[in-house]
């Protein structure tokens, strides 16, 4: 009995060892709060409705900060782009400390997220990048996609861009085989008549 | 006025056979590893430093310079060779800090130099950045080219006209302006082989293997100067030939193919270029009047000529680009590096060649044996040998280029290389070991034919494909222009292993490069291997891959059970010397056991594994270098 007592315990000192390690999500102390960040819906897919998932507690206590979503603001950038996407957090209802800024990837990758403004007091300006041991790249939507991998209109955007760079080499060899084809013909008659 | 026209058409020939020169003879000897290791952080003072090179470096003409951040020579100066791709120098008493080892490696094979640096730290301060005024792999100097020139037009006329007087022209009368031919390219050779041994390293060098070979090849022209016709000057232009295979790169890197591509390829050019020289300044000259009789001999003449210029052509180019094709990593080399394109150019200009001398045999040869339109023919036979002149001025430009660039596959001792192109990118990876544990990857970036500017990172991700072992990620530090390095255990496993190479460029989208490298085992410096113990078998390595006396000792293992699947929640300890060291798990599968430093020699270090109530025990073999 005193054996399942102490495992019991254990268990619950553990409990918030396990919720600050959420999978895919990067926890890193800034100052006196802490911040846990990924994506809310896991695992992150091209072209579907997702969100920067973002917690804030105060480092000692992990007592939840509220009010962050009118103070902090959030850019995404993809790669190495350097025009970002501005997005708003939003609160999550009936989870305090916990906050969503909605986004749609459209591209499968790595994703970094700056975080800036203020917590409180306290200046924050922290980049976030998914990656191994942080948080998930975004994977293309095609791997769950089953029996036909539907393009993404990324991909599809891309596909016409290579299409419109054959055509338009098609259309200069086009062009210049019918003058071709017109000089052989005029020198031809030319000849003849000679 | 005959004389000036011989020596004109003979300085325009000779031009050609650059060309050949350009193709055989490009030997590196090339950084392939260190004790210590580049960028090694070290816990004791080493006593020497090892550098080992993809091909025989020439002690004599190499240096090692070990430097402290201050720019002060700390070695003693004394440069020996371990092996014939070693060499090795003390070192006076090093304290605590960043030393730079700063290299130049002359090719035993051809003298060419090749240079570069890498740094170790001992004790934990930072390691210094790369001297900025050390050139890697410096072009041949323009002396050096002028004596390769004369060496190689030299030898072709050595083979090709004792060649053409045996086989083509069948009259006396060439004879004399042959004999005229031959001791002018047996001058020719004498003084190359003269120049190359006082640029390479004077009189000194003449016991060494380049030496003894360019000596060799002096010696043998100037006996041809005086050697009977045809046949004795025929066997002595061949034998000249191999002192220039004996240079190539494929005696560098003791690849017999390589080498008879090469010898067949040189013979192939000594007859095509030989040949022409005698038809355009001997020959044509003496034959071709108005008179049937000899407008007929010059149109067999030129048949016979035409079709042996056909085959040597068909030899060369096939020769060349079989040779040329092992020095590509990938077919778009030959259009994303400047060695491709200027190997490209090459044959589109050699194949314009064939189109001239088919016209030879074709139009030219057969009209003239039949004394049709002589005259006409004989100027237009003339034209055409100007326009051979002209694609061989061009294919010079293109030679010259390719002499002076490095081919994109040439010897790095890595046992992976790989290349893939993304987002306009070319990106080649190389991996130094096959082996499991700490491993050292290089990324090579190429933008068009230049390094891309706006680099911001490089990272390399790692997932095994057998088994599920989650992702680890390595940055690349950059080592230069569009060379980036990363070393680490990402790889800790036999298997196949996905590497995922993602570069970061500012205000564009990551190019991501999926390379599968197999890590099998396999030679490759580092020493893993698979240590039985009881049922269960251990993966073992260490770091520093190449142990070295008075350097702390790691040991990493795997223990894997019958399976083959790690073993996890064991334990493991290491005995060796009588005493014992247990290990500490990391990340859930690897073992890591520290080891003081150990003294030189070989070494049984005896594994200990307890799973559960079973405890196993294996003997891993190292050996620590002195």
């Amino acid at each position: 009995m005193r054996r399942l007592v102490v495992a019991f315990i254990l268990a619950i000192l553990a409990l918030p060892l396990l919720a600050t390690s959420a999978l895919g999500h990067e926890r890193r102390d800034v100052g006196q709060y802490t911040f846990v960040v990924g994506w809310l819906d896991e695992p992150p897919l091209s072209g579907q409705l997702n969100a920067i998932d973002l917690t804030v507690t105060e480092t000692s206590g992990d007592k939840p900060v509220e009010g962050v979503e009118q103070t902090l603001k959030a850019e995404v950038f993809y790669g190495g782009l350097t025009t970002p996407l501005a997005v708003s957090f939003r609160t999550i209802e009936n989870d305090p400390g916990h906050y969503a800024a909605d986004l749609i990837p459209t591209k499968a990758g790595s994703y970094t997220f700056h975080l800036f403004g203020k917590v409180g007091t306290q200046n924050v300006d922290e980049r976030f990048e998914s990656g191994p041991n942080r948080f998930d790249d975004v994977d293309s939507v095609s791997t769950l996609q089953y029996p036909d991998a539907v393009p993404a209109g990324a991909d599809l955007s891309s596909r016409l861009a290579t299409l419109q760079s054959a055509v338009d080499q098609a259309r200069v060899l086009a062009f210049a085989a019918i003058v071709l084809g017109l000089g052989a013909l005029g020198l031809s008659v030319w000849r003849r008549r000679a | 006025m005959a004389a000036t026209r011989l020596a004109a058409r003979v300085a325009l020939l000779v031009l050609l056979a650059v060309m050949v020169g350009g193709t055989s003879a490009l030997a590196h000897a090339n950084y392939v590893k260190s004790v210590p290791d580049s960028d090694a952080r070290l816990q004791r003072a080493p006593t020497e430093v090892r550098v080992t090179f993809s091909e025989s470096p020439e002690p004599k003409l190499s240096e090692i310079d070990v430097l402290d951040v201050g720019g002060k020579r700390v070695d003693n100066g004394a440069l020996t060779a371990v092996d014939s791709t070693t060499l090795k120098v003390g070192l006076t008493a090093l304290g605590d800090g960043g030393y730079t080892v700063a290299w130049k490696a002359v090719s035993a094979v051809d003298g060419h130099e090749t240079r570069g640096s890498f740094a170790f730290v001992i004790g934990s301060g930072p390691l210094p950045p790369p001297p900025p005024d050390i050139p890697v792999s410096p072009p041949p100097n323009p002396v050096e080219i002028v004596a390769r020139i004369l060496s190689y037009a030299g030898v072709a006329l050595l083979l090709g006209v004792p060649f053409f007087g045996r086989f083509i022209a069948r009259r006396d009368e060439d004879r004399r302006g042959a004999e005229v031919l031959t001791r002018i390219a047996a001058v020719a050779v004498v003084a190359g082989c003269a120049i190359l041994l006082q640029q390479t390293g004077g009189l000194g060098l003449v016991a060494s293997r380049l030496g003894v070979v360019i000596t060799s090849r002096g010696v043998v022209a100037a006996v041809a100067a005086f050697a009977p016709w045809p046949n004795a000057l025929l066997a002595l232009g061949a034998l000249a030939a191999a002192t220039l295979t004996l240079q190539s790169h494929a005696a560098g890197l003791d690849d017999p193919v390589g080498i008879a591509l090469d010898y067949v390829h040189v013979l192939a050019v000594g007859a095509w270029v030989g040949g022409l020289v005698m038809l355009s300044s001997v020959a044509l000259p003496r034959r071709g009047t108005a008179r049937p009789v000899e407008t007929r001999d010059l149109g067999a003449l030129v048949s016979r000529f035409s079709t042996l210029g056909i085959a040597a052509v068909v030899v060369i180019v096939a020769t060349g680009t079989l040779q040329s094709l092992r020095r590509l990593l990938d077919v778009r080399d030959l259009i994303e590096t400047p060695y491709g394109l200027a190997l490209l150019a090459k044959i589109a200009l050699l194949a314009c060649a064939v189109g001239l001398a088919s016209l030879n045999l074709l139009r030219y040869g057969p009209r003239l044996r039949a004394n049709v339109d002589g005259m006409r023919m004989k100027r237009l036979l003339s034209r055409g040998v100007r326009g051979e002149v002209a694609i061989v001025a061009a294919i010079l430009v293109a030679a010259s280029i390719l002499t002076a660039l490095s081919p994109p596959n040439y010897a790095t001792g890595a046992a992976f290389v790989g290349v893939q192109h993304v987002n306009g990118l070319r990106v080649e990876l190389l991996m130094q070991s096959p082996n499991p544990g700490l491993n050292k990857y290089d990324v090579r970036l190429q933008d068009g034919l230049q390094p891309p500017a706006n680099v911001e990172r490089v990272t390399i991700r790692f997932t095994l494909q057998e088994h599920d072992m989650g992702e680890q990620e390595l940055t690349a530090a950059a080592k230069g222009a569009g060379d980036f390095v990363a070393t680490g255990s990402p790889s800790s496993m036999y298997g196949h292993w996905n590497a995922l190479v993602i570069v970061r460029r500012t205000g564009l989208e990551d190019a991501r490069a999926l390379f599968t490298v197999p890590v099998l085992g396999g030679a490759g410096g580092l020493q893993t291997k698979v240590v039985p113990a009881g049922q269960l078998n251990l993966i073992v390595y260490t770091d520093p891959p190449l142990p070295v006396a008075g350097q702390p000792l790691t040991i990493f293992a795997i223990v894997t059970d019958q399976t083959g699947n790690p073993l996890q929640g064991a334990q493991l300890r290491g005995e060796v010397e009588g005493k014992s060291y247990d290990a500490v798990a990391e990340q859930g599968l690897r073992y890591r056991i520290d080891l003081p430093a150990l003294s030189a020699g070989d070494k049984k270090i005896d594994l200990v594994v307890k799973s559960g109530q079973v405890e196993s025990r294996g003997t891993y073999d190292v050996t620590i270098a002195p």
